[in-house]
């Protein structure tokens, strides 16, 4: 049987030997109260690394961005422009991108075998086959699990969106690391006081919490006691820092650099996030499910996306902040090259891009290669396992151990995958 | 009660067991069979062997505050009001906790509270489709309710035929899962037979053992043939024919064709009626209406449930796990002879209890929380309590057992070997068989497809023939008329001309006929050849499956699945002896490491008291599920009185239909029936956020999260219930003297008086300016309802 109840993974024994090693020393009464919750300062200089996923939802056109065929019957009517990497073109919708792609690397050999939205999201967004019925954790999940820190008050897996889709499950991680949404761009649920409770007040009936909490240790002391009563002191701590989910802290002149547009507001907010350390922050754009007037929507949305993007990769590098940020711009899949009577383009799985950057994985490369038309894979075929691996990689997690849940052995990535070596070279 | 396998039981002790056994058996047995006193006797049971397992000191009992509050959060889904938690620690009746339990398993609230068991063990959180949630709730209840034993009522869940889903409510486990093979073989395979098979489909475990794999699609096999029918809005389940599972093994790379249903632990269902082309329906299944197979393999499953060890084995540790918050196997869908459960023995003695009492729910629930083991009280021994010599008396009597058990061991071993062989060798010989059969399946199927064209083709031609003869008669009349006429008007030219003209046509006709009618005899005579063929096709498969000996088979698989029982259990226990002597080992280190290094003696003990925990001598402290907590909440603000008073008001108001056509006798149950389910209704939004917010802890285990501390701070729902209104908690602690708050707040939460500390610190807390008593009020309920002793059941 591949399951060992008896086994504990070093993550688990380690969160719960940091609770149970306080817990002893009150069980045999030589020492009284409860371990001291680190500092969030503290916390966020732990050194954990953090994700950021831009996910273009509706399928972006990987040949209206990074692997342009000008002058091919599938190239369709864009030119490719020169970037900041020599002999590196990208569709010319993306000038402002162009700029940063020293700092990221494409990925042009995706064949992810799949044309459905949702079997698309979610197989990017957990790494695995999912036509295999099983829940597995969305990347934020496994990211929030493995790289929060200690003492970290904040939620580890933000989604900002419009509202609407489902947030990121976190399946047998259970809903401690389930995506946590901020709709519009809005602070997440209940992070607000009700109506006539101060912060002194709050803070007061947590001390008298505490003193019932302290008796009831008395009798009987686990580490659940003490997750239970350590998630109210982090509540408290959230709602003391309640500033980080608003983006209009941010100045008039990021405000400008970003633009007021949701996409521009979304990543300004991305990086505030970022920033306060959160390990997993996903911004979704939508929508790029063009099967008509494909190239005027490009025109439209790529638009939007490509001067906050480009800004963000900026500033997170000049904040020194994308050496352990790992950026991944992906979409549940990409487009057919060829173009439809209507001018579009249909759903396509077998030759498209992704883009990914930071965290120390190779800049300025380019992973793969498609054929002249874009219509297969030529070179390096990969899918949403192997960059799942990559990514967990990047962040320094080994993603060939496995997670162990309430008696059970989860492979933490797809076994059956690795990472995309190059890219981690 | 035979125990080939005993050790950690004496002579004496083992008599006495086996008496007890003796006594319940009898007992359950007699035509005036006592079920409660069997549950007294299975509650001793219990309790003898835990004892003989305990390693040092056992907890003391627990106190009758924590045993009014534990009872009622398990048999009753939320805790006590404080009257009730008055009256009982007023009660000095020395049977005052039997009646207690007995009162409240009579109760509808023990039907509202298993029916939410069983949806969480069913279901495990996830919703069935469409409006179907409270239809299956109302059903688990209904089945609960009319005591309907749990083989029957889980057997209907897999056999739920899955029409309307509105009157098939069972159909609900399945539908949860889509109707989808893989996912509802999983379920099953989890969840009725505590084996999660998931690694045996796929790729995700190379290292994993070949009968997984098997035994995946041995159940597989059982679900293969049932789909998702929709129509409209509703989903219906539909189920085929015919479809077999095709796989090949990813160890010895054999394909293996239409695998055998098969359970776990049970022979295989070799003897299917074979399903001819045309055959095998009660409804074929069609782009307006869903398949109704006769023979329906869910059903075959059903059937066989009960007969499966592995499924009693299941159930039993399922229902310990809802009175102990872990199973005895752990985790729920561990089971297997590579992970023992804590109390080999017990587990045993549980399957037999349920066996006994027909699966009945009450007198297994009532026999668990009749027993010390069950009202143990939470608070660990402290390392103090160590007797050092009793313990080293426990490790020399623990290693006795050892070396007897290992002993023991090698016959069972040798035993188990040889069962197995015979029983692989039948199963061998069977498969061969049945791999032999295939083609004369096929030829049936070919056969019988060539059968039901001839049938067509004759039936054609003799419908040609016979429109050939009646226009031939047509003619032959007509010409007789003619002909009359033509002799009477002799020699009329055009009439002469029409005699010719039919006497023309008769001569054709007459071959017309004569063509069709050797059409028609050549394609009956084809019929008949290709019923014969068919007949041949049938005799040659009835020959080639009289050599089939099912019976053999699942003789040979009951032997070969006793003796590796037999083997499993004294391996199991040999497992357990062993952990048991390194936590003797352990506590025995205890009492010098807290001289040279208290915090590693600290360390080792919290370890101690865990395991001790897991082997039942201390009560675990158990998280709420969602819906007791939620409940709890209510119960104690006072917003669950209000609740239920407004399902009342509603009911009484305008009494639903099954009130008011309901026959004058049935008209009470019909109106409690109907404010059940006005109150969950009005409760459901509360539910709603709880179950969003909070795990299961059996499904999902603990989970403390930031989102649950922000919804219990900060959400209106909650804040709401802090302030005063009616006679709500809120309201009674204004109206009394911040002295007198301590006990009422106390009761009302905590299920218990308030200590002298808590009094004078309540009484500080409260001792505001009277306008700011209101807000004091509200932070001192919500200090209570967020602290550690609210959140877990001890």
């Amino acid at each position: 049987m591949a399951s060992n109840p008896a086994c504990r993974s070093a993550d688990h024994a380690l969160s719960r030997r940091s609770l149970l090693g306080g817990l002893g020393v009150g069980a045999l009464g030589m020492c009284g109260g409860l371990a001291a919750t680190p500092g969030l300062a503290e916390a966020v200089k732990s050194g954990s690394k953090r994700v950021l996923v831009v996910f273009l939802h509706g399928g972006v056109s990987q040949l209206e961005s990074w692997d342009p065929k000008p002058g091919t019957d599938t190239g369709g009517p864009f030119r490719a422009i020169p970037t900041s990497v020599p002999g590196t073109h990208i569709s010319e919708l993306l000038p402002h991108t162009a700029t940063q792609m020293h700092r990221l690397s494409i990925i042009r050999s995706l064949d992810t075998k799949n044309g459905d939205h949702g079997r698309g999201q979610r197989e990017m967004i957990s790494g695995r086959d999912q036509p295999a019925p099983f829940d597995y954790p969305s990347l934020g999940a496994v990211v929030a699990k493995t790289s929060t820190p200690t003492g970290f008050s904040l939620p580890g897996h933000i989604l900002i969106r419009g509202a609407g889709t489902g947030p990121g499950s976190a399946a047998y991680l259970g809903p401690q690391f389930a995506g946590v949404a901020m709709n519009d761009g809005k602070p997440p649920e209940y992070t607000a006081r009700p109506e006539g409770l101060t912060g002194e007040a709050d803070r007061r009936r947590a001390a008298l919490r505490s003193r019932f909490n302290d008796r009831f240790a008395g009798r009987r002391r686990t580490a659940d006691t003490d997750a239970y009563t350590f998630s109210y002191d982090q509540a408290l701590d959230l709602l003391d820092q309640r500033e980080v989910f608003d983006v209009t802290k941010e100045s008039v002149r990021d405000h400008d650099r970003y633009g007021s547009h949701e996409f521009g507001q979304h990543c300004l907010l991305a990086r505030r996030l970022l920033e306060r350390g959160v390990p997993f922050v996903q911004v979704n754009h939508s929508n790029y499910d063009t099967h008509f007037e494909n190239f005027d929507f490009h025109i439209e949305q790529l638009g939007e996306f490509d001067r906050p993007f480009a800004t963000l990769v900026n500033d997170l590098t000049e904040r020194g902040l994308m050496e352990d940020t790992l950026v991944c711009v992906m979409s549940e899949f990409g487009r057919t090259p060829r173009i439809n009577d209507r001018y579009g383009r249909d759903h396509w799985g077998t030759s498209w891009s992704i883009v990914m950057g930071g965290a120390g994985v190779q800049s300025g490369g380019i992973i793969g290669r498609t054929n002249a038309d874009g219509t297969a894979v030529e070179d390096r075929a990969v899918d949403h396992g192997h960059v799942f691996h990559t990514i967990l990689q990047a962040i320094g997690v080994d993603s060939l151990g496995e997670f162990h849940v309430a008696g059970r052995d989860h492979p933490i990535a797809d076994p059956a995958k690795g990472p995309i070596d190059e890219l981690l070279a | 009660m035979m125990r080939r396998c005993a050790p950690g039981v004496t002579v004496v002790s083992l008599l006495l067991v086996a008496g007890l056994g003796t006594v319940w058996c009898a007992a359950t047995r007699g035509e005036t069979a006592d079920k409660l006193s069997a549950s007294v006797a299975l509650a001793v049971a219990i309790d003898q062997l835990v004892e003989q397992a305990a390693v040092g000191q056992q907890a003391e009992p627990c106190s009758d505050a924590d045993f009014v509050r534990r009872v009622h959060l398990d048999l009753v889904g939320v805790i006590p009001t404080p009257e009730r938690v008055r009256a009982f620690l007023a009660d000095p009746a020395p049977d005052r906790r039997i009646r207690l339990i007995d009162e409240l398993m009579a109760s509808r609230g023990f039907v509202r509270q298993m029916g939410l068991v069983f949806d969480a063990m069913l279901l495990e959180r996830d919703r069935p489709p469409g409006g179907l949630a409270e239809p299956w709730q109302a059903w688990l209840r209904d089945a609960v309710a009319a005591e309907r034993p749990l083989d029957e009522l889980l057997g209907e869940v897999v056999a739920a035929e899955g029409g309307d889903p509105e009157a098939t409510p069972a159909a609900a486990f399945l539908l949860a899962r889509e109707a989808e093979p893989v996912k509802m073989t999983r379920a099953v395979g989890r969840i009725l037979f505590g084996r999660d098979l998931q690694c045996a489909q796929c790729h995700d475990h190379p290292l994993d053992d070949d009968l997984r794999q098997a035994e995946f699609h041995g159940l597989h096999a059982f679900v293969k043939r049932t789909s998702l029918f929709t129509s409209g809005k509703a989903q219906q389940l539909s189920e085929a024919a015919v479809g077999e599972v095709d796989f090949t093994s990813v160890f010895t790379e054999e394909a293996v064709k239409a695998a055998w249903p098969q359970l776990p632990d049970g022979p295989p269902l070799i003897e299917e009626p074979i399903v001819e082309p045309g055959d095998g329906y009660v409804t074929p299944p069609s782009k307006s209406s869903r398949g109704v197979a006769e023979f329906s393999r869910r059903g075959a499953l059903a059937e066989r449930l009960a007969e499966s060890d592995t499924f009693r084995r299941n159930l039993a540790n399922r229902l310990w796990a809802v009175f102990f918050g872990q199973g005895m196997v752990h985790p729920l869908d561990g089971l297997g002879p590579e992970n023992p459960a804590s109390h080999p023995l017990l587990l045993d003695c549980l399957v037999e209890a349920l066996v006994a009492d027909d699966y009945q729910l009450r007198p297994i629930v009532r026999g668990i929380v009749l027993s010390s083991t069950y009202q143990r009280s939470v608070e660990p021994p402290s390392w103090a309590s160590v007797d050092a010599a009793a313990l080293q008396a426990q490790l020399s009597s623990i290693e006795a057992k050892q070396a007897a058990l290992t002993q023991e061991r090698e016959p069972l071993e040798r035993a188990a070997d040889a069962a197995e062989g015979r029983r692989q060798a039948a199963y061998d010989a069977e498969r061969a068989i049945h791999v032999e059969l295939q083609p004369t399946v096929a030829a049936r199927t070919e056969t019988r497809q060539g059968f039901n064209e001839a049938i067509k083709a004759a039936a054609a031609a003799e419908a040609s023939r016979t429109t050939a003869a009646t226009v031939a008669d047509a003619v032959e009349a007509a010409l007789a008329e003619v002909r009359r006429a033509s002799e009477l008007l002799a020699g009329d030219a055009a009439v002469t001309g029409v005699v010719a003209t039919l006497e023309a046509e008769r001569e054709t006709r007459a071959a017309t006929l004569e063509t069709a009618a050797a059409a028609a005899t050549e394609k009956t005579a084809a019929k008949r050849a290709a019923e014969e063929q068919l007949t041949a096709a049938r005799a040659a498969f009835a020959e080639a499956a009289a050599r089939r000996s099912p019976a053999t088979l699942a003789d040979l698989t009951r032997e070969a699945e006793d003796a590796r029982r037999q083997l499993v259990l004294c391996q199991q226990q040999l497992d357990r002896l062993a952990w048991r002597g390194e936590l003797a080992a352990d506590m025995l280190r205890v009492p010098s490491l807290a001289e040279a290094d208290p915090p590693a003696a600290a360390t080792l003990w919290a370890s101690v008291v865990e395991r001790m925990t897991e082997n039942l001598q201390v009560g675990r402290l158990r998280p709420l599920s969602p819906d007791q907590f939620a409940f709890s909440l209510l119960q104690a603000t006072g917003g669950l009185a209000r609740l239920q008073a407004a399902a009342i008001a509603t009911t009484d108001k305008e009494p639903p239909a099954a009130v008011t056509e309901a026959a004058d006798e049935e008209k009470a149950a019909a109106r409690e029936k109907a404010i059940e389910q006005a109150f969950l209704k009005q409760a459901g939004s509360v539910l709603g956020s709880f179950d969003a917010l909070y795990a299961d802890p059996l499904v999902e285990g603990f989970q403390a999260t930031l989102n649950q501390a922000l919804y219990l701070g900060n959400a209106p729902q909650v804040s709401g219930e802090l302030s005063p209104s009616g006679e709500n908690l809120a309201a009674r602690l204004l109206a009394v003297e911040p002295g007198a708050a301590a006990d009422e707040v106390c009761l009302a939460m905590f299920s218990r008086p308030a200590s002298d500390d808590e009094k004078a610190d309540i009484a500080g807390f409260l001792e505001v300016p009277a306008e700011q008593r209101p807000q004091a009020v509200a932070e001192l309920i919500w200090a209570l309802l967020s602290s550690s002793e609210f959140r877990f059941n001890h």
